[in-house]
């Protein structure tokens, strides 16, 4: 974000690859689709609010999965739960992201053994770019997933070949 | 407002009602019990709430047991007077050899209680609780069906003999 905040300043002429320009700007308006499942969620809304203040990476929760990048998988993912998960997923436009958050959505958690109604991780039914360990994960744990998948579009590329999504089943 | 009667009393009071049923009666413990039969179940109930002296009120709770080692499913309530401050458990049970009501939505036969909610409204999702996880059926109940689970699950999960699916939807149950 600090190269491009510099070169304005000289001359307002900015020379930059399309690449970097479009990385720049996906990774500074990156709305998530604001849903919350569980526990998680209490803390995916500490995180938004003023203590923590997402809004400063230009992240605010969008009410429509059309308008919406990224999907924060706040907390456990029942059955009957996966079935509108996927359903939203597919509803949000591309380039989309989703973050695991809590041990539950990675990996079924606490109920890992027992749960007969629980999907033992998300990433069995939509693809996962950034788990975020913890349960639940702090703030502060949040923000570090949300700053790793900045990192991931940065390095992304509009002419190579992007790997099919695929799915841990 | 009329004194109390006491659990003698009121044991005393259901004996007498017509077609009652009660098998066993308990006062010496932590909380009253009476067992009853499931056909004198409604009719206990309502005397219970609407009689002066009784007014037990409110249904503060209503359990499914899987008693598998006595072959019963045992049906709990618990019931509280809030104008006396008191509480009261209900003990009804079935033997696991008579599930003869055939669920509509799949092939399962199931254990029959009758209905409270018309009694105590609040009875109706506590009832669809119970039919959800645990499989009974609540003749009388106006809008039996699944409550927490998805409307296509298959089985009761609470039940001590379920054997959870491979999959749902396509998706593996298992870790």
């Amino acid at each position: 974000m600090g190269i491009l905040d510099e070169q304005f300043e000289q001359g307002r002429i900015l020379i930059t690859g399309v690449d970097e320009l479009l990385n720049w700007a996906r990774l500074s308006s990156m709305w998530p689709l604001g849903f919350g499942l569980a526990c998680c969620a209490i803390e995916m809304m500490a995180t938004n609010a003023s203590h923590y203040d997402l809004d400063r990476f230009g992240i605010f929760p969008r009410n429509s999965p059309r308008q919406a990048d990224v999907m924060i998988v706040s907390g456990t993912v029942t059955f009957k739960m996966a079935d509108r998960i996927r359903r939203l997923y597919e509803q949000m436009a591309e380039p989309r992201y989703v973050i695991s958050m809590g041990s539950c959505s990675n990996c079924g958690g606490p109920y890992w053994e027992h749960g007969y109604h629980v999907v033992k991780g998300v990433d069995r039914i939509i693809p996962v770019d950034v788990y975020v360990p913890g349960c639940p994960p702090r703030p502060e744990a949040l923000i570090g997933g949300l700053l790793k998948l900045q990192e991931k579009i940065r390095q992304e590329s509009l002419f190579l070949p992007v790997e099919p999504e695929t799915l841990r089943r | 407002m009329i004194p109390a009667f006491t659990f003698d009393e009121i044991q005393a009071q259901l004996a007498l009602l017509p077609n009652a049923s009660v098998l066993s009666f308990q006062q010496e413990i932590l909380q009253p019990e009476i067992v009853l039969s499931p056909e004198f179940l409604q009719q206990a109930c309502a005397w219970l709430k609407e009689t002066p002296g009784a007014w037990f009120d409110t249904l503060s709770c209503l359990s499914a047991v899987d008693k598998i080692n006595d072959n019963t499913f045992e049906l709990v309530l618990h019931l509280s007077s809030i104008p006396y401050q008191r509480q009261l458990v209900i003990k009804t049970s079935q033997p696991r050899a008579d599930c003869i009501v055939q669920d509509p939505n799949n092939k399962n036969a199931l254990p029959e209680f009758p209905s409270v909610s018309q009694v105590w409204a609040a009875a109706i999702w506590h009832e669809r609780e119970a039919y959800d996880l645990m499989g009974f059926w609540f003749t009388g109940n106006p809008d039996l069906r699944r409550i927490l689970m998805p409307e296509d699950w298959e089985g009761y999960p609470l039940r001590k003999d379920y054997i959870p699916a491979d999959s749902y939807h396509e998706v593996k149950i298992k870790y």
